[in-house]
C-alpha cells in the first residue's frame, strides 16, 4: 500500500471524525487529495449505514430478555432447594468416610504388635468385642482367640527383631535354668525374673517380658494353672484381664496348702498317719455341710486342678463319712461327678474301718484346725 | 464506570431492574452494530436479542463480563455477526434487495445519496472480521476512535490504521464491483 496515503487518510479520518468538512479535509492534502475523496465519501456513506431500531423492535427485545430473567430465577429457587438435599448427601457420603476410615483403621490395627500406632486402637477393639461377648458362649472362642492372638504378637516381634515389652501366656514345654520355651517361645529367665515357688513343664504360666534377640527377656513369671490340658480354654479367660491373676492364684495356692496340711495334720497325730488325712477332710465336710454351698464349690474347684479336685472330693467324701447314714447326701454328690464316687468309695472304705465314735471325736480336735483353713476356701469362693 | 460495576453486580444477582436498564441503555447500540453489518432490520434485531440472552446467559455461567457491560456486550456482538456469516454465508447479499420493501424511508434515503447498499454490504465481505467489526462500531454504533480501542483491545493509533486500510479496501472493493 502507499504509505503516505495511509498517513494522510488516517489525518484525514481523524479530522472528519471531528466534523471537518471533506472539502477543508482535501485542501489540507492537495497532491493526494483525488485518491483521499473517494475513501472520505466512503466513510461518510459508512456513518449513513446504520439505522436505529424501532421501538417495537426494541421492546419485544425487551419482553423475552426479562422473561429469560424470570425463567432463570426459577432455576436458583429449585437449587437452593436442592442445597438441602445436596447437603444432607454430603453429610451423610461425610459420615460413611469416616465410618470406613474407622472400620479401615480398625482392620488395619488388627495386624498391629505391641509399639505400633494402631495397638491400642486394637486392644481397645479386643476389649470392647470381650466387652459385647461377655457370659456368651462365643466369649471363650473370643478369649481363646485373643490368647492366640498374643502369642503370635510376640512371634512377629520376634520374627522382625523388635525389642517391646509383651505379656503373654501359654504352657511351659522345657524347663532349663536359663531358657524356657513357652507355647514355642523362647523365654530367657535372668537373675532379676521374678519366678513362682513351683514351676514345671506342663504349667500355664503368664510371663511378663521384653522381646530381645530372639527371645523373651522375662520380667516376671507367674503360674496360671499347673496343669493345662483341661484349665486351658479358662485359663485364658485371665489372661486379658491381668487383674483377675492375683485372685486366680490364691485358688492354686490353698490346694498347695490343703495337701500340705495332712502332712501337718499327720505331724500332730503321729500314730495314725493313714486315717488322719480322711479325718480332715471329714471336718472339712462338716465344714461343707454346714455351709449351704458346698454343691457349688465342688462343682468350682472340679474345673479349677487336679489339687482343687481332691479337695473337692475330700469335701464329697466327708459329707458321705459324716452323714454315713444319710445316703441321700451321698447321691447329690456322685450326681456331681463320678470320679467323686469312685474316690468315695476309697474313703468310705477308710472310714469303715474307723470307728465313727473315733472319727467324731478327732472331729472336734481338728475343727479348730479347719476353721483355720476354712477361710481360705471361703476366699475362693469369694474370688 | 463505578456505575456500570455497580449495575453489573446488581445483573448478576438478577436484579431484573438492573437487568432492564442494561437492555435499554444498550439495546440501540448493538442494534446499529448489527444494523451496520447486516442486510436487513429483521436479522439485526434477531442478531441483537440473541446477544443480550447470550449476557443472560454469561451472568447465570458466571463466565461473564468481568467490568465493562459494554465491552462484553460487543464482543459477543462480533462472535453472533462471525456465526452468523459463517451459516449465511453469501446469501445475505442476494437476498437483500428481495427483501428490502419498496419505498422503505432508509432505503429511500440511501438510494436518494446514491449509497449502494448492496454494493457496500458486498464490498464488506472482503475485509477481515477485525476490520469489519471495528468499522461498526466506528461507524455502526458510532463510537469515538478511543472507545473502539478500548472494546477491541488495541492501540488507537492501530484502530486508525486499521479503519483507514478497511475504508480503503472497501472503496477499492465498490469501485471494481461497479
Amino acid at each position: 500500500m502507499n504509505r503516505p496515503l495511509e498517513e494522510a487518510l488516517v489525518e484525514a479520518l481523524d479530522l472528519l471524525e471531528q466534523g471537518t468538512p471533506i472539502v477543508k479535509i482535501l485542501a489540507r492534502y492537495p497532491d493526494l487529495a483525488d485518491e483521499l475523496r473517494p475513501f472520505l465519501m466512503t466513510a461518510r456513506e459508512l456513518d449513513q449505514l446504520a439505522t436505529p431500531a424501532s421501538t417495537d423492535a426494541q421492546e419485544a427485545s425487551k419482553r423475552e430478555f426479562l422473561h429469560s430473567v424470570a425463567s432463570m430465577k426459577v432455576k436458583p429457587q429449585k437449587s437452593a432447594v436442592t442445597w438441602l438435599r445436596e447437603a444432607f448427601v454430603f453429610s451423610l457420603a461425610l459420615l460413611l468416610i469416616l465410618f470406613f476410615s474407622g472400620a479401615v483403621m480398625a482392620v488395619s490395627s488388627g495386624t498391629a504388635v505391641p509399639g505400633d500406632a494402631l495397638y491400642g486402637t486394637k486392644r481397645f477393639i479386643e476389649q470392647t468385642r470381650l466387652n459385647y461377648s461377655a457370659g456368651s458362649e462365643a466369649a471363650a472362642a473370643l478369649i481363646k482367640e485373643l490368647h492366640q492372638e498374643r502369642l503370635d504378637e510376640v512371634r512377629t516381634l520376634l520374627s522382625r527383631g523388635r525389642s517391646e515389652t509383651v505379656t503373654f501366656s501359654g504352657e511351659v514345654e522345657i524347663l532349663s535354668p536359663e531358657r524356657w520355651l513357652v507355647e514355642g517361645i523362647p523365654v530367657e529367665i535372668t537373675s532379676s525374673t521374678i519366678l513362682p515357688d513351683e514351676i514345671e513343664t506342663g504349667f500355664m504360666v503368664q510371663i511378663k517380658g521384653k522381646t530381645v534377640a530372639g527371645a523373651v527377656l522375662a520380667e516376671q513369671v507367674d503360674v496360671i494353672a499347673e496343669r493345662s490340658p483341661e484349665p486351658d480354654p479358662n485359663n485364658p479367660q485371665i489372661q486379658p484381664t491381668p487383674d483377675i491373676l492375683p485372685t486366680i492364684e490364691p485358688l492354686v495356692i490353698p490346694e498347695r496348702p490343703d495337701l500340705i496340711l495332712p502332712d501337718n495334720a499327720s505331724q500332730t497325730d503321729p500314730t495314725e498317719p493313714l486315717p488322719q488325712p480322711t479325718v480332715t477332710l471329714e471336718d472339712d465336710s462338716t465344714h461343707v455341710d454346714d455351709s449351704a454351698g458346698a454343691g457349688e464349690n465342688d462343682s468350682q474347684d472340679s474345673q479349677e486342678s487336679e489339687d482343687s479336685q481332691d479337695t473337692s472330693q475330700d469335701d464329697g467324701r466327708g459329707g458321705s463319712v459324716n452323714s454315713s447314714n444319710h445316703e441321700s447326701d451321698d447321691s447329690q454328690d456322685d450326681g456331681q461327678s463320678e470320679d467323686d464316687s469312685k474316690s468315695e468309695d476309697d474313703s468310705q472304705s477308710e472310714d469303715d474301718g474307723q470307728s465313727e465314735d473315733e472319727s467324731q471325736s478327732e472331729d472336734n480336735g481338728h475343727n479348730e484346725n479347719e476353721r483355720e483353713k476354712t477361710p481360705e476356701p471361703e476366699e475362693i469362693d469369694g474370688s | 464506570m463505578v456505575e456500570e460495576i455497580n449495575l453489573l453486580k446488581r445483573a448478576q444477582a438478577l436484579d431484573e431492574e438492573a437487568l432492564a436498564e442494561i437492555h435499554d441503555t444498550y439495546y440501540q447500540a448493538v442494534y446499529r452494530y448489527f444494523s451496520f453489518r447486516m442486510p436487513d432490520p429483521q436479522t439485526a434485531e434477531d442478531l441483537t436479542s440473541e446477544v443480550f440472552l447470550r449476557f443472560l446467559k454469561a451472568i447465570r455461567d458466571q463466565s461473564a463480563p468481568p467490568n465493562t457491560i459494554q465491552g462484553w456486550l460487543f464482543g459477543a456482538a462480533k462472535n453472533v455477526a462471525r456465526e452468523y456469516y459463517r451459516r449465511s454465508n453469501k446469501m445475505e447479499v442476494v437476498a437483500i434487495t428481495d427483501q428490502i420493501p419498496a419505498g422503505e424511508s432508509s432505503l429511500e434515503h440511501k438510494i436518494s445519496k446514491r449509497l449502494d447498499v448492496e454494493a457496500m454490504m458486498k464490498g464488506m465481505e472482503v475485509l477481515t472480521d477485525d476490520q469489519k467489526h471495528v468499522l461498526a462500531l466506528r461507524f455502526g454504533y458510532g463510537l469515538p476512535i478511543r472507545e473502539v480501542a478500548a472494546i477491541v483491545d488495541k492501540s488507537e493509533a492501530a484502530v486508525k490504521m486499521l479503519q483507514a486500510r478497511a475504508i480503503m479496501t472497501l472503496t477499492k472493493q465498490m469501485e471494481l464491483q461497479s
